[in-house]
Parts: structure tokens; C-alpha cells; sequence
């Protein structure tokens, strides 16, 4: 009998941790988490949970608790202009806001809602009559656009105007609809917040925020044909918010919109324009192109045009104050230092090409993550060729110089640490779970060890780096670079993911 | 578990004081609800398998006291489409105490009609895993959840070789059960909630002596 006993024992113990299941797969449509799609908050980050449609909150201390929005799903986190705070946009059930409150569920449609979150809480929410996914704040943080974007996935039903947006004022909560033109593509504000420049296809926006209600004040079209289709691609204003710049697609016309005195004048560049930026202490726009090795200058009083030769198109621009660099993605070897005010260029040879290129907080380096382009070299050249790298190059000197290094993996992300001593870069590299640190200056590196190979990294407002790490279930490792400490955070994603999605507006 | 085998134990050691057949039985069964749909992540089918321990203790010819274990366990790997590896490994696993009584009819000493009614205590574990073969990953989340309920069945066993009830001795027999089972919500801190209600069938073998 004791046999008996002990082997009944024996068999309700076995295999007690092994978890059942393995192999039986369950496909899901969606991961529990996002690990680009993180907002940082000076408390902590907001995830999405697209499983759900619910966010976590994760502290920089690593705990982690729920932002239960339901009935509602999140479709889109975006952050605010106060650095404690971020906006989700809220999609729920219900009758239409137009409509009696209480109505036939079959009559049912999905509303927005825009909820402001704080502290790992909603702090306000205002409804938006509408469908929109995108939000842009005045300067000051007192007005807000919400738009909706169709280069976003969205969720639309019913009746939804395509050529309206939302002015909302956030402090009074009030929610104005204007028209503004088909398909909204940007949403710029003036300097002084008094107006907003919204970019449509086919035409131009002006919203005069100081009215009561905010309603549009002009409309610039781009286009007099309406067979005709423009879409801006670009839009910059001048520093003193009196002009606009606006680049087309597929066009080497610059729209140059007058704001103060309606009018609209055209400005022919050398080729369709793929980066613009305003520089105001020179009072200049800068613009390069993808498909012609020119820059061009365009200075803001008679929009006159200056063009100068480069080796190569550079489709990217990095700005700083007076500087821009010039770059290429994922194509060429040139890069350039360019100083605006004086159009002085410096030009910088990479050994592959740049898939992304960071300029440090001091503007003394700047950091290129290069990508393999094979070929058929052999010795040091081969070796660059077939291996991702990372090449730094110094600003401070007019000597060219750049120090190239083979990284093991794909880098897929950099930031900087400064202090008044060093200055280090800690690059993200594809499968790799270790960060590289090198402090520029001294060009000594270390490694910084991770649980799971990173995909994004960011910085808490006024606090740590977050990494966000390559882990199903979620993990986000706060990195201290004072004290080199690392916290981590991991599981959160599996908040309520059991029990799934209050609903799915793509099968409404 | 140790008390339950304590029990099992004591039925065992008891000296027969009456004409009547104590049992101890291995079981196997299945736990259909339908709140198994929405936990979709942790099992396939609309229901879980178990398996567990019993022991009945008759107090005269009809009538036995009854008390067992069982334990379910389900569980899934999760994939996410256009995904480059697994996201992780789902477990649920629960364990029910159940103390009851049974009322027995026996035919021509071969078969035995019952019906039995339990109180149920049901402890339970879900877990979330992004290592499934590391029990101290960092992905891990593990919540516990109580539940209270109870459950009728119905079900019939035939003794092989037949037993007379006034001899002494031991017997085998086969058993097969179904009926209903009630439980209440459990609540897990933050993985959700599951409400176990469903059909319930078991089989087994059993000692009889």
C-alpha cells in the first residue's frame, strides 16, 4: 500500500513545471505588443497593445500596470506637447454623437474619442465628431488638430467627411469641425499659434485659431485644373510664419503661399524636391533632391534661388543651427557638411551606404549605420562590403575625417549621452542583445548587456534611455547612463491579453 | 495534496465495517464551457482534459462518502503572423478538490448505477511565458485564481469480476460518469477572467474492496 501511495505521489508530481501545449499553435492576428509604437512620458513609457487594443503603463522604476480604456480601443498614441502627458485616440461603440443618446444597437457606429493620459491614467477625454488618427499642438499646447490620415490605417463607418478636421481647443474642451479640403496630409502652426496651415490634396488651408469658433480664413488652390491632382509632399514656414514653402510630388515647383496677402507664387527648383528645411538665422530654405546632385537655397525675402553642385543626390537632411547635413539613404557614399549661411560644403566619403544617420546633441559627430552592399572585393574592402557598419564623422574639423567600424549586426537605431566630459553613442544593433557604447571622444567602447536583442530606444523626458526590446510578452529596459544601471520591465503585454478585444472595428 | 493522500490512505487502512464497498479510483475526463472560446490563446477546443484521484467511503449498502482530486491542463504557443519567431507559451493550470456524496443502485453485482453531488474548492494558476522552457524567464507572468462550485453526475461502473457484497475481497471495475459543473468566476490579477461551466464526463478504473 505504501508503494501504491508513493507512486501516486510520484506520478501527480511529474512533469508538474512542464507547460502543456507546446507545439499546439494558436496564430494570432496581431502582436501583443508594439514595441515602435512607444510614447515616453517623464513617469514613464505608454505601449500599445493592439492584441487588446489597451495600452500598458511602465514605469522607469520597471513596474507596470493596465490603461483600461475599455469599451474602447486604442488605434492610435500620440505624443503631447506636456512631456507628462500623451493623447490615444479612443474608437467605441455607440450611437452617433449627432444622434439621440440612447439608440437601437443596430444603429451603432464607432466613435472617437481623444483622451489625454497622465501618471499611467486618463486625466480628460472629448469626443470628436468623426473618424481621425492623427493630432498635431500649437507650439504653446493650448489648440490641437485632429485629422484624419488615409496613409494610416483607418477604421472608418457610416458618413465620414473627408475634408474636414478638428480644432480643439484644450482648454475649454470645446471641438470645432472646419473644412479644409480633401484627404488633410500636414498640419503646421504659426510661430505666434494664431493660425494653422493645414496641407490637403489639391489645396491649402488657413485656419484662424483667434476666431470665435475657429473657422478657415483662406484657401490657396494648388491647382486651377481639377482634373488635375497635387499632392504636397513638403511644407516648411518661414520664421517669421508670414510665408509658406510647400513641395509637390512628382513636381520641381515650389509653392510659395503668401499668408499675410493672399497670393501664391511658384518657384522653379532643379529637380522634385525630397528634403526641405528652414534656416532662421540665415533666413534661407534649404531643399535637395533624390534624383539630381544639387542643393539649392532659397532666401525668404524675394524667394530668389541659389543652386550648387554635389557629387552625388542627397535625399536627406540633418539641421542644426547654421549647419545641415547632407545625406543619402541607402544609396551613395557622400555625405556633406554644409554650412547655410555661407554655403560652405564639406564633403565626407562613407565605405557603404547610410540606411540612417544621427547628429549628436553637440553637433561635433554625427553617426551613419551602413548597410552590406556586397561586391566582389577582396581584403579590407571585402570585409566592408559584406558587413553592416557604423562610420562616425567628425563635424569639428574642415579634415573629412571618418572612422569606420564593422558592426555584427544591422544597426537599427542610435542616441547620444553627453556630459561635460564625454560624449557617447549607444547603437541598436538587428538581433544583437548587447548596446555598443562609445564615448566620441575617446573612441573607447563598452558593451551594455540586455536580456533580448533591442529593436527601438528613446529617451524619458528629463529621465533614462528606454529600449524596447525584442520579446513577445514585452520588455523595456531603462538604461541610466549616469549610473550605468539597467531596469528592466517585461511580461506587461500580457495585460488582459487573455480575454482579448472589447471589439474589432475591422469587423464592424 | 498531502491531506488527499492521507484520506486515501486512512480508506484504505479502514477494516471493512460493513457489508458495504469502498472504492478508490483513477480517473480521466474532459471540462467543457463555453468561456474556453474567448481563452482561446490557452486551449483549442471548447474543452480541457484532466485527470485525477477518488475514494469513496460507503457507510451502508447505498450511500458513500466521496472526495478526490483532479487536475486540468491546457495550453498553447502563440505565433503572430508575418512575426519571425514564437511570441510565447499560454498555461492553465487548475486543480479541484472535491468532497461529495454517492448514492449507489446496485444490479446483479455486476452494475452499479450512481449519482453523486460535490461541493468543489479550485485552485488555479494561468501563465504567460516568453520562455517556456525557462521556468525563471523574465517574460514570465504567473496569476492564481480561487474559485468556489459544485457538480452533479450521473454514471454507472461494472465490477470485473463480479462481487458479491457480503464477501470480503477486492475487484476491478470500470466506470463512466457525466454531468454538469458549476463554478464560480476566477479572477486572474492580469492575465482576465474565466468562468468554468460546462458538461463534464469521466472514466476510470477503480479498486473495489
Amino acid at each position: 500500500m505504501l508503494r501504491f501511495l508513493a507512486l501516486s505521489a510520484v506520478l501527480s508530481g511529474c512533469g508538474w513545471n512542464h507547460l502543456p501545449g507546446i507545439g499546439n499553435s494558436k496564430w494570432l492576428d496581431r502582436p501583443l505588443w508594439d514595441p515602435t509604437g512607444v510614447v515616453a512620458t517623464t513617469d514613464g513609457v505608454y505601449v500599445p497593445l493592439p492584441r487588446t487594443g489597451q495600452l500598458a503603463f511602465v514605469g522607469t522604476d520597471g513596474s507596470a500596470s493596465a490603461v483600461d480604456l475599455r469599451p474602447g480601443i486604442v488605434s492610435e498614441l500620440v505624443p503631447a506637447p506636456d512631456p507628462s502627458q500623451t493623447v490615444a485616440f479612443v474608437q467605441q461603440q455607440g450611437c452617433p454623437l449627432d444622434g439621440p443618446a440612447e439608440c437601437d444597437p443596430k444603429n451603432w457606429v464607432v466613435n472617437t474619442q481623444v483622451a489625454l493620459l497622465a501618471s499611467g491614467g486618463v486625466d480628460e477625454t472629448v469626443d470628436v465628431p468623426g473618424a481621425f488618427n492623427s493630432i498635431d499642438f500649437s507650439n504653446d499646447g493650448t489648440w490641437a488638430i485632429a485629422w484624419l490620415d488615409l496613409n494610416k490605417q483607418a477604421q472608418v463607418n457610416g458618413v465620414v467627411s473627408l475634408s474636414s478636421v478638428v480644432a480643439l481647443d484644450l482648454t475649454t474642451g470645446e471641438a470645432t469641425t472646419v473644412n479644409v479640403g480633401f484627404s488633410a496630409e500636414r498640419v503646421l502652426f504659426t510661430d505666434d499659434d494664431t493660425r494653422a496651415v493645414v496641407l490637403s490634396q489639391n489645396q491649402v488651408a488657413v485656419v484662424d485659431l483667434t476666431a470665435s469658433p475657429p473657422a478657415r480664413s483662406v484657401t490657396f488652390p494648388l491647382v486651377l485644373d481639377p482634373n488635375q491632382t497635387v499632392v504636397p509632399v513638403g511644407v516648411t514656414l518661414t520664421p517669421d510664419g508670414s510665408h509658406a514653402l510647400i513641395s509637390v510630388q512628382g513636381s520641381s515647383d515650389l509653392y510659395v503661399l503668401d499668408l499675410d496677402n493672399p497670393s501664391v507664387n511658384l518657384v522653379t527648383l532643379d529637380a522634385a524636391p525630397s528634403a526641405m528645411v528652414v534656416d532662421g538665422g540665415s533666413d534661407q530654405t534649404v531643399i535637395t533632391f533624390a534624383s539630381a546632385p544639387y542643393v539649392d537655397f532659397v532666401e525668404h525675402q524675394f524667394f530668389d534661388v541659389t543652386s550648387m553642385d554635389l557629387a552625388e543626390p542627397m535625399s536627406q537632411i540633418l539641421h542644426a543651427d547654421g549647419t545641415a547635413l547632407l545625406w543619402n539613404q541607402g544609396n551613395g557614399h557622400t555625405a556633406y557638411r554644409l554650412d547655410v549661411a555661407s554655403h560652405d560644403l564639406l564633403q565626407y566619403r562613407l565605405q557603404n551606404p547610410a540606411v540612417q544617420m544621427f547628429l549628436a546633441p553637440t553637433e561635433e559627430y554625427a553617426v551613419a549605420l551602413t548597410r552590406p552592399e556586397g561586391g566582389a572585393a577582396t581584403g579590407a574592402a571585402g570585409l566592408y562590403d559584406t558587413s553592416p557598419g557604423l562610420e562616425v564623422l567628425d563635424l569639428r574639423t574642415d579634415h573629412s575625417e571618418t572612422l569606420p567600424y564593422l558592426l555584427e549586426g544591422q544597426g537599427i537605431g542610435a542616441a547620444f549621452v553627453a556630459t561635460d566630459t564625454s560624449l557617447t553613442a549607444l547603437v541598436l544593433q538587428q538581433g544583437i542583445d548587447y548596446l555598443y557604447a562609445m564615448d566620441l571622444y575617446t573612441n573607447q567602447a563598452q558593451r551594455i548587456d540586455l536580456d533580448a536583442p533591442p529593436i527601438a530606444i528613446g529617451t524619458v523626458p528629463g529621465g533614462p534611455f528606454y529600449i524596447t526590446n525584442d520579446d513577445g510578452t514585452g520588455m523595456i529596459s531603462f538604461y541610466d547612463p549616469q549610473t550605468g544601471q539597467i531596469t528592466e520591465a517585461a511580461g506587461f503585454a500580457t495585460q488582459g491579453a487573455l480575454n482579448g478585444r472589447p471589439f474589432d472595428p475591422e469587423a464592424y | 495534496m498531502r491531506p488527499l493522500l492521507v484520506l486515501l490512505a486512512g480508506l484504505l487502512a479502514t477494516p471493512v465495517a460493513s457489508a458495504a464497498d469502498h472504492e478508490i479510483a483513477v480517473e480521466m475526463g474532459t471540462l467543457a464551457s463555453p468561456d474556453w472560446t474567448s481563452w482561446s490563446m490557452v486551449s483549442g477546443p471548447t474543452f480541457a482534459l484532466g485527470f485525477g484521484l477518488r475514494g469513496d467511503y460507503a457507510l451502508n449498502d447505498h450511500w458513500a462518502i466521496q472526495a478526490g482530486w483532479h487536475h486540468v491542463r491546457t495550453g498553447r504557443t502563440l505565433r503572430v503572423q508575418d512575426y519571425h519567431h514564437v511570441v510565447g507559451q499560454t498555461a492553465y493550470f487548475g486543480n479541484e478538490a472535491a468532497v461529495g456524496v454517492r448514492y449507489d443502485w446496485p444490479l446483479w453485482d455486476l452494475l452499479v448505477p450512481y449519482a453523486h453531488v460535490d461541493g468543489l474548492l479550485w485552485i488555479a494558476d494561468a501563465r504567460f511565458d516568453d520562455d517556456p522552457y525557462n521556468a525563471q524567464s523574465a517574460g514570465q507572468v504567473k496569476n492564481m485564481a480561487l474559485a468556489g462550485g459544485g457538480r452533479g453526475m450521473l454514471g454507472a461502473e461494472v465490477r470485473i469480476p463480479r462481487k458479491r457484497p457480503d464477501r470480503r475481497g477486492f475487484t476491478g471495475a470500470l466506470f463512466l460518469e457525466g454531468g454538469y459543473t458549476w463554478l464560480s468566476t476566477q479572477h486572474f490579477a492580469t492575465l482576465g477572467d474565466i468562468t468554468l461551466r460546462g458538461f463534464t464526463f469521466r472514466s476510470g478504473l477503480a479498486l473495489v474492496y
